[in-house]
């Protein structure tokens, strides 16, 4: 199936922490985590890079520390983009059968596949993924694979992530300017975070994740072992440390600071008219901040970034065939009574999710922030299992320096 | 003054312009039948009470909704539901509609005026008519539920008509704190609104020698989801004009007195009897045209032959619906009596024409005026502006410089609680 031993490297420019990580496909198809590297992000906002020259710095120290960790040395990634310039939509895709009465082959499927792509795709923007649904044949009959299927009509119903060319370039550009690396395939964070959490089994009876991030929030649903609906969406952490800055009148930085010590995804009742409490930050007069308020602002804010999810999810019936539950990462998913709060919101049982059938150190696994690189790793194994031997042998030739346990 | 001569076009006949009122719900119905006596278009209502059966008169139509599955309960001020129960019936309410302009009067607190009036505007349009609300809100008393109600009903109202116009209940009670009795507070409520609703008619229906009607109305407001208040004064007698136009920029609905500094057009009509003056009509024109520096002013004269010695006056101020975005709850944003209000504040000004001049909108031209007299009363009037446009830029913090993240109207940059209006101390 796939080669052994063979490297593959996730990189994640993500609003608060540049992460990368560098996985192995070991002996019997499994994933092993190597190493990590991670440095603090400056240079991107919402999930966009804005500034290339410090994102290019912060890019530089996470894949240097991932090299020295791994041991090994990076020269092609996977790289995770969202922003709220992506777009996921479910296109539709129509071929006619020329000759009557004549079976469908794998040629009608991929010119309806073809078509669904491209004919709804607009001006200016980059198809990153699509994910095949289902086909209807003569408009009525459903099939999963229509090859063998007599019909003169095949619609194809496809699951398309879009971005805009030129900003998915950016972030491409930033990486390929700062290191010496070529970038072999951009995916959406929200389904990278995706195929890190859910197991097989949850993915076909369908789950849904949601990735709390730094700037963004992005959520894919998984039904009968398929990617059916995702999405992002442009607030995250940031807007909670951004609420409280305001609410609270203190510095963003001291804002940050005391989400990460005392917020709460929920107004806890001890707290609702408590004044004692954390200072507003050093420098400034011991003015003590209400936990109260504290709460009561990070409350209202998660609950309408989740609310303006579970609205998009129901449009989608995600809600209603999502029988696993709904599993969060990212740091926001670190919120303490954040799964309450979505468990009410949702109404579906609510987990952090954990790194699923990936060994490597458990400080890494266990941890919500990481799972979208390690899901790129994942990523770049499931791709290379699905292409053709040669052309994976031809690009592992690529690999030969690194991967000199593969001739063993 | 250099009038225009194609401006004064002759006066149109009144089957031209084919105007239909209807009431939603109780005060919607109260009303309508308050103002029909002095309208001649077709005048209906729609309930779900069958108790307003009892009520009803022969000149107004009556469509009654829900009969089987409220058996004639109404909706007990459920919004939703009333709009499910307007939904299962649209075609006894499409039956009704008809292409020219449609006034439609509801109380928005209640179930059935939230709920079915966004639904009967809606058929409307489809059918081809302009719609212009007159919507009433609640007083403070009623409660949460109908303040909700009204406040939801705002929002999909603005989406559906062209033209909201929003008379508050409570502003008149505001306005006469002496008056304690409940009864006489809310016959007084209902005249005020009665009144507006006919001068509107007035306006749209009776013939008139500087007209502003219809197509005017139609052209102002189509399309941009405008939200205004409206006032109607009249008075007879020495120097009728001058007390009109104190009682109308006094009127309960025109204040908090923002609403006319903020406004991006005014419509005045002049009714008066044949010895109406023209220099009563630019004494009209120079006060509005200091009061609404930024508006847009549409003028038009009528006269009635029987109303000699008397002066009605019809004020229309609207704002665009553009800048809903910071409409929603900006503390610090109150009217006077404290009630977040809903209306939007962030108005793009001047957005389609300056306020002098535009000789096709306007019935009375300008040019006369000299220009300096224009700019002194220009900077007089925003040195006034300065003190009372409470605009307070949706604070945005570290994303000030990136583009927003926008959701039906909305900033998500701007910290939730504020945008919810949620107070914290």
């Amino acid at each position: 199936m796939f080669e052994p031993g063979q490297i593959l490297i996730g990189l994640e420019i993500g609003t608060s922490k540049v992460c990368a990580a560098v996985g192995e496909v070991a002996e019997g198809g499994e994933l092993n985590i190597l190493g990590l590297g991670q440095a603090r992000s400056r240079g991107v906002r919402k999930g966009e890079v804005f500034d290339a020259e410090k994102a290019g710095e912060d890019i530089r120290q996470a894949l240097a520390e991932a090299e020295e960790m791994a041991d090994v040395t990076i020269e092609s990634i996977y790289l995770a983009v969202t922003g709220r310039h992506l777009e996921c939509a479910n296109f539709r895709g129509v071929h006619t059968i020329p000759t009557v009465d004549r079976a469908i082959d794998a040629e009608d499927v991929q010119l309806a596949l073809r078509n669904a792509k491209y004919q709804s795709c607009p001006a200016g923007a980059e198809i990153i993924d699509s994910v095949r649904q289902d086909f209807l044949v003569d408009d009525h009959a459903v099939y999963e694979n229509p090859v063998g299927v007599v019909g003169a009509r095949i619609e194809a119903r496809v699951h398309v992530i879009l971005g805009h060319a030129n900003r998915l370039a950016t972030s491409r550009q930033a990486v390929e300017a700062a290191v010496p690396v070529r970038v072999e395939k951009t995916v959406f964070s929200g389904l990278a975070s995706a195929l890190a959490v859910l197991t097989t089994e949850q993915k076909q009876a369908g789950a849904i994740v949601v990735d709390l991030g730094g700037g963004t929030t992005e959520f894919a649903f998984f039904h009968q072992g398929l990617l059916r609906h995702s999405g992002i969406l442009a607030v995250g952490g940031d807007h909670v440390s951004n609420d409280l800055a305001y609410g609270l009148r203190v510095p963003l930085s001291r804002a940050e600071e005391l989400k990460l010590a005392h917020g709460s995804a929920l107004v806890r009742k001890e707290n609702s008219a408590a004044m004692s409490g954390p200072t507003a930050g050093a420098g400034l007069t011991d003015r003590p901040v209400s936990l109260g308020k504290l709460e009561r602002i990070m409350s209202m804010r998660w609950e309408e970034t989740l609310e303006l999810l579970a609205l998009r999810l129901r449009a989608a019936d995600a809600l209603r065939l999502a029988t696993e539950g709904v599993f969060l990462c990212g740091g926001g998913a670190r919120t303490p009574g954040i799964e309450e709060l979505a468990q009410r919101i949702f109404q579906l049982p609510v987990h952090r999710g954990i790194v699923q059938s990936v060994s490597g150190p458990a400080t890494v696994l266990e941890n919500p922030e990481f799972a979208t690189p390690i899901g790129l790793v994942r990523y770049g194994a499931m791709r290379a299992k699905q292409r053709p031997r040669p052309r994976l042998f031809s690009r592992l030739t690529s690999f030969a320096g690194l991967t000199s346990r593969r001739s063993s | 003054m250099n009038f225009q001569a194609p401006e004064l076009a002759p006066a149109r006949s009144a089957h031209d312009r084919s105007v239909s009122l209807c009431g939603v719900g109780r005060a919607g119905a109260r009303l309508v039948r308050l103002v029909a006596g002095s309208f001649s278009g077709s005048a209906w209502t729609v309930d779900t009470e069958s108790e307003a059966k009892s009520q009803a008169t022969e000149d107004i139509g009556r469509v009654e909704l829900g009969e089987r599955t409220t058996r004639g309960l109404g909706c007990g001020g459920d919004a939703a539901y009333a709009q499910r129960i307007a939904e299962a019936e649209v075609a006894r309410i499409q039956s009704r509609m008809g292409p020219g302009l449609l006034v439609l009067v509801a109380g928005i607190g209640g179930g059935v005026g939230a709920g079915i009036s966004p639904v009967v505007a809606r058929l409307a349009r489809e059918a081809g008519a302009i719609v212009v609300a007159v919507v009433i809100e609640p007083y403070e008393f009623e409660g949460g539920l109908r303040q909700r109600n009204a406040e939801q009903c705002l929002i999909t109202l603005q989406g559906a008509c062209d033209a909201v116009i929003r008379v508050s209940n409570q502003a008149v009670a505001r306005l006469n704190p002496e008056l304690s009795a409940i009864q006489e507070l809310m016959d007084l409520a209902d005249r005020h609104v009665a009144r507006v609703i006919s001068g509107l008619l007035g306006l749209l229906q009776r013939s008139s020698l500087v007209p502003v009607g219809l197509a005017e109305l139609e052209r102002w407001a189509r399309g941009r989801q405008a939200q205004g208040v409206a006032a109607f004064a009249e008075a007879e007698g020495a120097e009728r004009i001058q007390r009109v136009w104190e009682d109308l920029i006094q009127h309960p609905f025109l204040q908090p007195s923002n609403r006319l500094t903020d406004a991006g057009g005014t419509l005045v009509h002049v009714m008066g009897g044949p010895d109406l003056r023209m220099d009563e009509l630019e004494w009209v024109q120079r006060e509005l045209r200091q009061r609404c520096p930024r508006a847009q002013v549409l003028v038009g004269a009528g006269v009635d032959p029987e109303s000699t010695g008397k002066v009605q006056v019809f004020l229309l101020a609207v704002r665009d619906g553009v800048g809903l975005t910071a409409a929603t709850n900006v503390p610090g944003l109150e009217s006077a009596g404290g009630r977040p209000t809903p209306a939007p504040i962030k108005t793009l000004l001047f957005e389609d024409a300056p306020p002098a001049g535009d000789s096709r909108m306007v019935g009375l031209d300008l040019a006369a005026e000299s220009r300096e007299a224009r700019n002194r009363s220009a900077q007089a009037a925003r040195k006034a502006q300065q003190q009372q446009f409470n605009f307070v830029p949706p604070w945005t913090g570290r994303f000030d410089s990136a583009e927003g993240t926008l959701h039906q109207g909305e900033n998500l940059d701007e910290p939730t609680f504020v945008r919810r209006g949620v107070k914290l101390n």
